[in-house]
């Protein structure tokens, strides 16, 4: 029995939340507490048997194919976990696990209508397992419907959150539909050049194909479709309003995972799929390459600009962002460790600030960073978690948003592109600017805030900041940045160097 | 003459007439100040997509790919496969453009308008 759970796990771990956000409003309708507790549960369940997936992808040394309804590829969708993708998708239900447990007190705090909040926790959920089956599809018209899954769960937690919440998910809907059609135009090409959709399929048919301007065609319709969907430089329009009048509780999720595993797929596209050793593939490298640079510039930037806490991460995620396409434009196996270990650092960090910026929100209304004044005599915790954090952002050695540009810079090292180690290091020096900024603000700024009512935060136990719901996964989130930062490199080459190395 | 155009309409035109109306859709998209407009821009889009694909799967002389007696072998049928592919397209387009629906009439509940011009007139970047 417990070996035939195992080896269905990859699907399970799809299925078990969609079962979850499917029964959530349902049971909402009798009790809106075991509601929230199914889908909880649900991602709870899907989280340990992500790790059971990446111990046993580890010891086998080998990708896990899982061949859904036992329909052999390539006539049949398969599901492919690796070192990779293994590692991505743990990192995204143990995020979602986490933001759905943070999101209680919000929703409690909105008495008035129980099965709204049936509805948030279900689109939640949605997100969460459109992102699962993102990271483990290997099936390249597969990836466009969770892909889709993913962008319509997004639009629902964008438009209910602030006042200008609406429009910017409105406005996402408009580019995050060209982005999708763009992919699908790609993919659409590629069938027609070899009369496959399966993504190992693709991979061997390819290399047979000679007609270039078809391929050429895909890759700029893939670069446009993964560059809108992640947010990469010049593409990048939805973005801070997204980010920045979603749902606070659901932001930490939407900013921090939800623009990385496109990314993940597009490494999947142009390393595993293209022919990396293709003369045009330099060409579009660079390409990439111009767009990661720019963008890291005009997002660090653009952060100094701004007083809201949530803009300042928004167009700081342009930036990092903008580092995951430089690894992949350095194209080698330092550049692509460092690109995937960003992956991972960037969404514990961003998503750890998030929910610091949640839980200011929450206790005093704080949306700007002038009025943060002193406020870590009230919130030691939060604000702890802050300052490790945002020094993990800056690349402050023993943090792991360190080592992830110590790789990138290796790679590009020995690339000999020495104009990105220095993007690099003016970036970095940047983001202190805005970071410390807040510091400032907040350890020496006049003190502002007035405690508010006691009656609006019953929830919140005495002698607590915020409610343990909410404390719980501030406190993982910066923990999981030093871990990442001392572990990386049992990470690097314990876990991505085996299939990093197999397809360069 | 006409063989020349038709060759010419079978090989290159039908892709060319795809991308022609996929510009015209995101120009609508860009250039249009009403939402609503947007969104039909929108649907033009996709089904320009649509139509790239189901030209994809069409072929001469090819029939349903449902089996008819005495006709064996692939060449006799059309491939179904991009037409199975866009019945799924065709779902997600429709469910974007209810989503894209729903937050246009929760736009008009709080602007009033749904004119880009008037909403983002009042200091929509602060």
């Amino acid at each position: 029995m417990i070996s035939y759970m195992i080896n269905h796990i990859p699907v399970l771990i799809v299925i078990v939340p969609l079962c979850g956000a499917v029964l959530c409003p349902a049971i909402s309708h009798f009790s809106p507490s075991a509601g929230k507790r199914t889908v909880i549960g649900a991602l709870l369940a899907a989280f340990c048997m992500s790790i059971i997936q990446l111990a046993s992808v580890i010891k086998a040394g080998e990708a896990f194919h899982y061949w859904l309804g036992g329909w052999q590829p390539p006539y049949g969708i398969e599901f492919v976990i690796d070192g990779v993708n293994g590692i991505i998708i743990v990192l995204v239900s143990f995020i979602g696990f986490m933001t759905a447990l943070f999101s209680s007190p919000f929703e409690e705090a909105d008495k008035e209508a129980p099965f709204r909040s049936a509805g948030y926790y279900s689109i939640l959920c949605f997100l969460v397992i459109g992102l699962l089956g993102l990271s483990s599809t290997g099936d390249a018209f597969n990836l466009y419907v969770f892909m889709e899954i993913v962008a319509l769960s997004g639009y629902g937690l964008i438009a209910i959150g602030e006042k200008k919440g609406p429009i910017a998910a409105f406005r996402y809907l408009l580019t995050g539909t060209i982005g999708a059609s763009a992919y699908l135009l790609g993919v659409g090409l590629l069938y027609s050049a070899t009369g496959t959709l399966n993504m190992a399929d693709l991979a061997i048919r390819l290399r047979e194909v000679d007609n270039m301007p078809v391929i050429v065609m895909a890759m700029a319709c893939l670069i446009v479709g993964f560059g809108i969907k992640m947010a990469l430089f010049p593409l990048h329009g939805w973005q801070p309003a997204a980010h920045s009048y979603a749902h606070p509780a659901a932001d930490p999720m939407i900013a921090g995972v939800m623009i990385k595993i496109p990314a993940y797929a597009m490494f999947r596209f142009f390393f595993c799929i293209f022919d990396s050793s293709l003369p045009m593939m330099k060409t579009i490298f660079t390409i990439i390459g111009i767009m990661a640079v720019l963008g890291i510039l005009f997002g660090s930037l653009k952060a100094l600009r701004y007083d809201k806490f949530n803009k300042i991460l928004a167009y700081s995620s342009i930036g990092q962002v903008g580092y995951i396409a430089l690894g992949f434009s350095i194209g080698n196996f330092y550049g692509i460790a460092g690109a995937v270990l960003h992956i991972l650092s960037h969404a514990f960090m961003k998503t750890g600030l998030f929910y610091t910026s949640a839980a200011f929100k929450y206790r005093y209304g704080i949306h700007y960073t002038d009025q943060l004044g002193q406020v870590y005599r009230k919130m030691p915790v939060t604000c702890g978690a802050l300052v490790v954090l945002s020094l993990s952002m800056t690349g402050l050695p023993p943090f792991a948003g360190f080592f992830s540009k110590w790789y990138l810079a290796l790679g590009a090292i020995q690339n000999g592109q020495y104009l990105y180690v220095a993007v690099l290091i003016i970036s970095s020096l940047l983001s202190a600017i805005y970071f410390f900024r807040i510091f400032e603000r907040l350890f020496m700024g006049e003190k502002t805030v007035t405690e508010p009512e006691s009656d609006a935060h019953e929830g919140t136990a005495p002698g607590l900041e915020v409610p343990l719901r909410m404390l719980i996964p501030i406190g993982f989130a910066a923990l999981m940045v030093i871990a990442l930062g001392l572990g990386n490199s049992f990470i690097v080459n314990g876990i991505l160097k085996t299939t990093v190395m197999g397809v360069l | 003459m006409i063989d020349i155009i038709e060759t010419f309409l079978a090989e290159k035109g039908i892709y060319m007439m795809t991308f022609v109306l996929m510009g015209l859709g995101i120009l609508g998209m860009i250039s249009c100040g009403n939402y609503m407009k947007k969104i039909m821009c929108m649907n033009i889009m996709q089904v320009s997509i649509i139509f790239f694909f189901l030209a994809l799967g069409q072929k001469e002389q090819g029939t349903l790919p449902v089996f008819v007696e005495n006709l064996l072998g692939a060449d006799a049928y059309i491939n179904p496969l991009p037409h199975a592919l866009m019945l799924t397209a065709i779902v997600v387009s429709l469910g974007t453009t209810g989503v894209a629906l729903a937050l246009l009439m929760k736009i008009k509940g709080i602007y009033g308008t749904i004119e880009e011009e008037e909403i983002t007139g009042e200091g929509w970047r602060k």
